[in-house]
Order: C-alpha cells, then sequence, then structure tokens
C-alpha cells in the first residue's frame, strides 16, 4: 500500500468534515435568519404608529450618560461633540474622556466649548490611570470634559464611568455617527424589562453615503468595491449575528461604536478590562456570566431601529489589520470564558450560543484554509474530479451568497433608505463579488489574527480614515 | 444516489432560491416606491390641510382631502397630522377624523383578538383622542404593550377613576407598563395628587417607593401628609423617597421631619436625602443642622450636606469656610471641593 492510498481517503474525508461544517454554519446562520425575520416583524407590529418623541417630554426616563472616549482627535473632536449634544434625549449628559492627547485636542474643547474647571469630586469605582482634571461647559452644562492620562479605549471608558451619573450609559466611539433619535429608541429594552442590562443597534457602513453636520443626509450603496462589500457584510453580520441572537438564546456582542448598558450593572461588573484588545465583547460576556443562576440580571439584546453609522477601510492593509485585531479579541475572550463551554448550567449560552462561537466564529477561518487546500489538493491528487470540486465549491458559498442576499431582501423590505434601484442593484454585485476573493482573504486576516493571539500580539494597529468630511453627496 | 449528483441536486436549488430571493429584492424595491409614492402623497396632504384647520375656514376642505385617501391610508395620514397641529386645531382635526371615519377603524382596532390591531386602535386613539367607549377596558388587558399604550391614552381622558386604575398600574408586573403608569401620571400633575395621596395612606409598605417618585413629580399639598407618614417608613428606600417628596412639597412640617431625618436616621441615603431636601428648600436656619452634617461618617451624606450647604448663599458659603478651618479633615476636604466648584457645577448637582 502506498502513502497515496492513505492520503487519499483522507482528503475526500477530510474534505466532507469541512462541508460538514458548512453546512452546520450555514443552518444556524439560516436559523439566525429566520429569527431575525421574526424579531422584525414583532418590532414592527409594536412600534406601529410610535412616536418616540414622546419621551422627550418625559420626567420618568431614564437617565442617560454619553461615554466618548478620545485620543489625538483635535481636528475632529468638536465636530464630533457638537453631533453628540444634537441627539435628542431629555437631559442627555455628554461626558468626553481625552485620554492623555497630545495634540492639542483638551485645547480644542475648552477654546469651542467654553470649559471651565470643576474640582474632580466622584467615586472612583473603578479603577483608572490619574484623572488630571475635570470640566464643565458654561455653554452646554450637559457637557463634561474628563482629562487624564493615557490609559487606552478601555481606561478611558472607565474613568467616564465613574464619573457618569446617568442610569444608562452609552459607549460611542469619537467618530460613530448617530442618528438623532436613536437614543429614544435604544432605551425601550430597558424601560420594558428590568433584566435588561446591555442593548446594542446596528452599525451602517457610511462610505458613499453624504453627510452634512454630523448627519447622514443621503444614504448611498458605497461605490468602491471593498467597502461596497463590506456594507453588505455589516448588514448581514447585524441582522443574522445580533438580531438573529435575540431569538436563539441572545447575543455575546455589542459594538464599541454604539451600545447602551445600565450603569450600576457595568460597575458591579468591574467596568471594562485593559489588557484585552476585545474589551467591548469582554464585557458582554460578563455581564452574562454574572447572570448564570438567574440572580442577577443579564439579558443582552439588540434593537434593530436605532442606526449608527461608521466609515470602514478602504485599504486591505488597514481592513487586514482590523480584522486581525477583531479575531485576537474574540479568541481572547472566549479563552478568558472558556468556562462557559458546554456548561449547562450557563443554559442555551453555555449548550449553543458559546459553542457556536468557538467553532464557527474562531475555528471557522482554520476550518475553512484546510478544506479549501484539501480540495485543491484532492483534486490535483485526483482524489476528487474537477466538477466534483467546482460543485463543492459552489454549493458551499452559494449557502453564504443566499444568506447576504436574504439579508438584503429583509433590511429593504422592512426599512426605507430610499436607495435608487442602481444602488441596489451594486449591492447585488457586491453580495456575489464577496464570495470571490474577499471571503477568502479575509479568512486569512482571521487565521493570522489567531497566530498572533498565540503570539500574545496585543497592539491595535492604525486605523486610518478618509473622514466623513470627505464624504460626497452622491447626488 | 452518488456525492456529484447530490451536490448537483443542492447546486440546483440553490440557483432556485437565489433567483427567488432576487425575485423578492426586485419586489421590495417596488414596495420601496409605493411607500415613497404614499409619504409625498401624505406631505401633500399635510400642506394643504394643516392651513385649513383653523376656526376660520371651512372643515370640509380638509374632510374632502382626507376622504379622497384610500380606507388604509387614512388612519397614517391623520397620525401625521395630529403631531403638527395642537390646541383648537387639534380639536378640528378630531372632527374632521371621526368625520372621516379614522375613530371608527380605530374604535373597530381596539376591538379585535389581535393584540397588534388593539395596539394600533389605542394607539391612535393616543394621538387623536377619544375613545372613551373603547379604551378604557384595555387598561387591563392581557398584552403589556396594549396596556401600556392604553396607559399612555389616559392622558388625553384623566378622569378619577382612570387615574386610580393608573395608580394601581404603578405595581405592575411588566415594567413596561410601570413605566408608563409613572410618566403618565406625572404627565396627569395636580388631577393625580387625590389619587396618590388615597393610595399612599394605604399600609403598603415597600411599595410605596414607585408612588412616590411620582409622587415627587406631582408635588401638590395634598400628598404632604402620607409624604410626612412615610418618613417614618421600616424600609429605607421608602424614606429617602418620602424626604424626596416633603422637601418638593416644602413647609414647616417638612423641614421638621427632614431635620430629624438628617440627626437621627440610621441610613445614610436618608441622611443624604434630608439634606439634599433642606438644600432644595432654601431653608437657612437648618445651616447649622447641615454644617453637623458634613462631619458625617458617609460620603454620601457630607456632599450632599456640602452642596446644600453651597445652596444657601452667602450663609451657607459661610459655614463651608468655618468647615474648612475645623479639626474633622474630611469634613474640611468636601467643603473645600464644594467651594472650588464653579456655579455652573453646582447648578447641575443642585437642581
Amino acid at each position: 500500500m502506498s502513502l497515496l492510498d492513505l492520503v487519499l481517503p483522507l482528503l475526500g474525508a477530510m474534505t466532507w468534515a469541512v462541508f460538514v461544517y458548512f453546512v452546520v454554519s450555514n443552518g444556524v446562520q439560516t436559523m439566525l435568519l429566520v429569527g431575525a425575520a421574526l424579531e422584525l416583524w414583532r418590532h414592527a407590529q409594536t412600534t406601529w404608529g410610535e412616536r418616540p418623541e414622546r419621551l422627550l417630554g418625559s420626567t420618568a426616563v431614564p437617565s442617560m450618560s454619553v461615554l466618548a472616549p478620545a485620543f489625538n482627535e483635535a481636528t475632529t473632536v468638536g465636530e464630533s461633540v457638537r453631533a453628540l449634544l444634537t441627539l435628542s434625549y431629555p437631559g442627555l449628559e455628554i461626558v468626553l474622556v481625552n485620554d492623555g492627547s497630545t495634540d492639542g485636542t483638551l485645547r480644542v474643547l475648552q477654546d469651542t466649548f467654553d470649559l471651565v474647571a470643576i474640582h474632580p469630586a466622584f467615586r472612583r469605582r473603578v479603577e483608572t490611570q490619574p484623572v488630571r482634571a475635570l470640566y464643565r461647559s458654561r455653554a452646554h452644562p450637559g457637557l463634561v470634559v474628563i482629562d487624564k492620562e493615557n490609559g487606552g479605549k478601555a481606561d478611558s471608558l472607565n474613568a467616564g464611568l465613574n464619573f457618569a451619573t446617568g442610569e444608562l450609559v452609552c459607549a460611542v466611539d469619537a467618530d460613530t455617527l448617530i442618528e438623532p433619535d436613536a437614543f429614544l429608541r435604544i432605551v425601550r429594552p430597558f424601560l420594558g424589562r428590568d433584566d435588561v442590562v446591555a442593548a446594542g443597534a446596528p452599525i451602517r457602513v457610511v462610505n458613499g453615503s453624504a453627510v452634512r453636520d454630523g448627519r447622514v443626509v443621503a444614504v448611498r450603496s458605497p461605490r468602491r468595491p471593498l467597502a461596497g462589500i463590506q456594507a453588505v457584510e455589516y448588514l448581514r453580520a447585524f441582522l443574522f449575528g445580533r438580531l438573529g441572537w435575540n431569538v436563539l438564546g441572545g447575543n455575546l456582542i455589542v459594538s464599541g461604536a454604539f451600545g447602551m448598558f445600565r450603569r450600576e450593572a457595568m460597575l458591579d461588573a468591574g467596568g471594562y478590562l485593559h489588557d484585552t484588545v476585545g474589551e467591548d465583547m469582554e464585557l458582554i460576556v460578563r455581564l452574562r456570566r454574572r447572570g448564570i443562576g438567574g440572580t442577577t440580571p443579564s439579558r443582552v439584546t439588540f434593537v434593530p431601529d436605532p442606526i449608527a453609522w461608521t466609515e470602514v477601510p478602504e485599504t486591505l492593509a488597514v481592513l487586514g489589520r482590523q480584522r486581525d485585531r477583531w479575531q485576537r479579541g474574540l479568541a481572547d475572550v472566549l479563552w478568558r470564558h472558556r468556562g462557559l463551554f458546554g456548561n449547562p448550567r450557563a443554559g442555551t449560552l453555555g449548550l449553543f450560543v458559546f459553542p457556536y462561537f468557538v467553532v464557527v466564529e474562531l475555528l471557522g477561518p482554520l476550518i475553512e484554509v484546510v478544506g479549501l487546500l484539501g480540495l485543491a489538493a484532492a483534486i490535483a491528487l485526483d482524489a476528487v474530479n474537477v466538477p466534483f470540486g467546482v460543485l463543492f465549491f459552489l454549493v458551499a458559498y452559494g449557502w453564504g451568497l443566499i444568506l447576504s442576499l436574504a439579508a438584503l431582501l429583509l433590511h429593504h423590505a422592512t426599512t426605507d433608505d430610499g436607495i435608487p434601484a442602481s444602488d441596489l442593484a451594486r449591492q447585488v454585485g457586491w453580495a456575489f463579488l464577496e464570495n470571490l476573493g474577499y471571503r477568502q482573504l479575509t479568512v486569512l486576516w482571521r487565521v493570522r489574527g489567531l497566530v498572533r493571539y498565540l503570539q500574545r500580539r496585543t497592539d491595535w494597529g492604525t486605523m486610518s480614515r478618509r473622514g466623513f468630511a470627505t464624504v460626497s453627496d452622491p447626488r | 444516489m452518488s456525492a456529484l449528483s447530490l451536490l448537483r441536486m443542492a447546486a440546483f436549488v440553490e440557483g432556485v432560491i437565489i433567483l427567488l430571493v432576487l425575485a423578492g429584492l426586485a419586489l421590495s424595491v417596488h414596495l420601496s416606491r409605493r411607500r415613497r409614492r404614499r409619504r409625498i402623497q401624505e406631505s401633500r396632504l399635510l400642506t394643504s390641510v394643516l392651513p385649513t384647520l383653523d376656526r376660520e375656514s371651512d372643515p370640509r376642505s380638509a374632510l374632502d382631502q382626507l376622504t379622497a385617501l384610500p380606507q388604509h391610508l387614512r388612519v397614517p395620514a391623520v397620525l401625521r397630522l395630529a403631531d403638527q397641529v395642537t390646541g383648537d386645531a387639534s380639536v378640528l382635526l378630531r372632527a374632521v377624523a371621526v368625520e372621516a371615519g379614522v375613530t371608527r377603524v380605530a374604535e373597530s382596532w381596539c376591538r379585535r383578538r389581535r393584540w397588534r390591531f388593539r395596539l394600533r386602535g389605542v394607539r391612535t386613539f393616543s394621538v387623536l383622542g377619544g375613545g372613551e367607549g373603547v379604551v378604557p377596558h384595555l387598561l387591563d388587558d392581557r398584552n403589556p404593550a396594549v396596556r401600556a399604550e392604553a396607559a399612555a391614552w389616559v392622558v388625553t381622558c384623566p378622569t378619577a377613576e382612570h387615574v386610580d386604575r393608573l395608580v394601581l398600574m404603578l405595581e405592575d408586573v411588566e415594567p413596561l407598563c410601570a413605566f408608563t403608569a409613572r410618566d403618565t401620571l406625572m404627565r396627569v400633575g395636580p388631577a393625580a395628587a387625590g389619587p396618590l395621596a388615597a393610595y399612599l395612606a394605604k399600609p403598603i409598605g415597600s411599595r410605596a417607593a414607585a408612588a412616590l417618585e411620582v409622587a415627587r413629580g406631582v408635588a401638590e399639598p395634598r400628598l404632604l401628609a402620607p409624604g410626612l407618614l412615610l418618613c417614618g417608613d421600616a424600609d429605607p428606600a421608602v424614606r429617602v423617597r418620602a424626604a424626596d417628596l416633603v422637601s418638593a412639597v416644602g413647609g414647616e412640617a417638612a423641614v421638621d421631619r427632614l431635620t430629624h431625618l438628617l440627626t437621627r436616621d440610621d441610613a445614610p441615603g436618608v441622611r443624604a436625602a434630608a439634606a439634599r431636601g433642606l438644600g432644595t428648600m432654601a431653608h437657612r436656619p437648618s445651616a447649622p443642622a447641615l454644617a453637623d452634617a458634613m462631619r458625617d461618617r458617609s460620603w454620601e451624606v457630607r456632599r450632599a450636606a456640602a452642596l446644600a450647604l453651597r445652596a444657601l448663599d452667602a450663609q451657607g458659603r459661610l459655614y463651608l469656610r468655618r468647615t474648612l478651618q475645623g479639626s474633622d479633615l474630611y469634613a474640611a476636604d468636601m467643603a473645600r471641593q464644594v467651594l472650588e466648584l464653579p456655579e455652573i457645577g453646582v447648578e447641575v448637582l443642585v437642581p
């Protein structure tokens, strides 16, 4: 018996094992799609004729603080804060944390918002880098600026958390654009249930759309392929990966770009961890883990209609660094909370949600690489014939394409962006293109992220953005 | 069946599904365009109907334009119109809505078996007003969203009976209903004082906390007596809220009770609430008691007492400066922190 006789059946078995993986992962995502469709229907029924602005006149609504960390953002911080100040919510408090910027961010804030120093009298319930000074704006009394030593994003959020006075806190990235009534919408689950500790909302891709004064005034599909494919990817991820989980055991991720939390729950959990690049997800998993046994509230939910916009990378290098970091963050969080895997005490979280994240989100890229290489080797060694290989590829990725198109359908059937048919056609094109190169590249970046996680790399990498001001009006 | 033919079949099925989804996308574009046309139609209606909703104009013109719309579009159109008008115009709009059959549709929705229709019905009446014949029984609906919306509707018709029901809804197991009841009672204002006072006078223990929060928002003299009584409740959370209530209502009896709580209560939260209350009332004779409270063992009480003194203007500042020189380092530190607060900080911390 030659070596080939041993390898060939092994390759065949491996190919089929990978196929089974595709069936399982796409099968779960199909379930999530159905769950998302049900949630959207229920949401549409509940919000028919609703007037979220009614809450503006309410004195019973929970108070809210926005935590916005800023590091060396002198050129954009004024515009970002102005956009936050225009958000609708009664008595909204904005806590901007200057994380030891060296480019004059604080000076810009002082000049623009007429800041006056106040004594830092607050309880430090979560340890942070030293706070140098606290300021309140004379022009906008709801704006507080914390000036502190540099400690990173998680440290800044913790400093903001110590000072914030709102019952609810909303963590936002300084470069996220939030729709004016988003807070009036995302607060709903906190009014409806006592056990909700965190709520997420969709993040959509702003590249290609027209932005005026920090607001998206015309929604358009990105014209560049890389941004366009990511736009479809974001739609799919937020519809299945978040909304669908509302039905199937709850969420494990609330985007750091826009998420709302009960402040007490965050403080009781100890705030954000400093030594991880996946601090957003880590906090959510910790919050959910504290709820095991039913003694502590721990529900994490997703609301489909408050919208926040973000700019996605338009170069492969930056995108690669982002995906690499996301994967390292995921690996770190799943390893830290590995006790949840298969834990029956954690219910669906331990028996279904967590294992799904480990097998599909964490190890998926490895399985996919092994599968593709195995298929290529099997074809080269004549273990499978070329038509079989091509069909295998088509079926495996075809299901993913169906899911992307279904996400587009669900989105357009339930929202009214007013995008032209040509833009929709472009989105369909991006969905087809995603499987031809882009998906394989992201798989490689994620594998690189796993390798770097094993090498204990904790850097964030440089993220360059074009900036909202440069986005042209497509009309 | 061989693996190849299995894959072929799977690929065929996927191809069919892809075509179906693409067809669905095309349909969604068509529906989206229809929705946009409808919105334009509604906007035109708004532009033309709004000027006719005043006493001088003939309401028939508005009615004609509304009835020209298909039946299923009339309710959303009227709801959009209702958002834009107040006072006499909203009374006229309601009359037009009755004539156009909108309220009849909403009434029939309120009687439907499916919760989503009942929700639409009661929401229509929440915006337009009316619905006295069908909405009140929805205050006891089995669906929490419907029950909460019916609670919000009470703003348009705050009879004693409805307000009584709202007060009971403060204890609803569904947080949404309890929140809406709280919100509506605060909006109703003085009309809620009688039922709230009667409710708080009952021995309801810690369940009084939610009603006390509302009572504080209403802050009517009738609520003082139950507030004073509940300042002696066994539950500290109730005492905190009762202290907030009596300071919001004010009066000599309130001052006496708050001073008693500040000096005698075991719970730091209650002592802090009492200090806060005396500051809110700007009761200058309480300055010595507040200065004593600056030496409290609880940070929360020291801070509340210092801020209350700051709110007493010159006299309070004098006591704060004296505390700066005192032997209690914690009190001196708190006095320094509060004296250094700029006016803007005080305005935010002592509303």
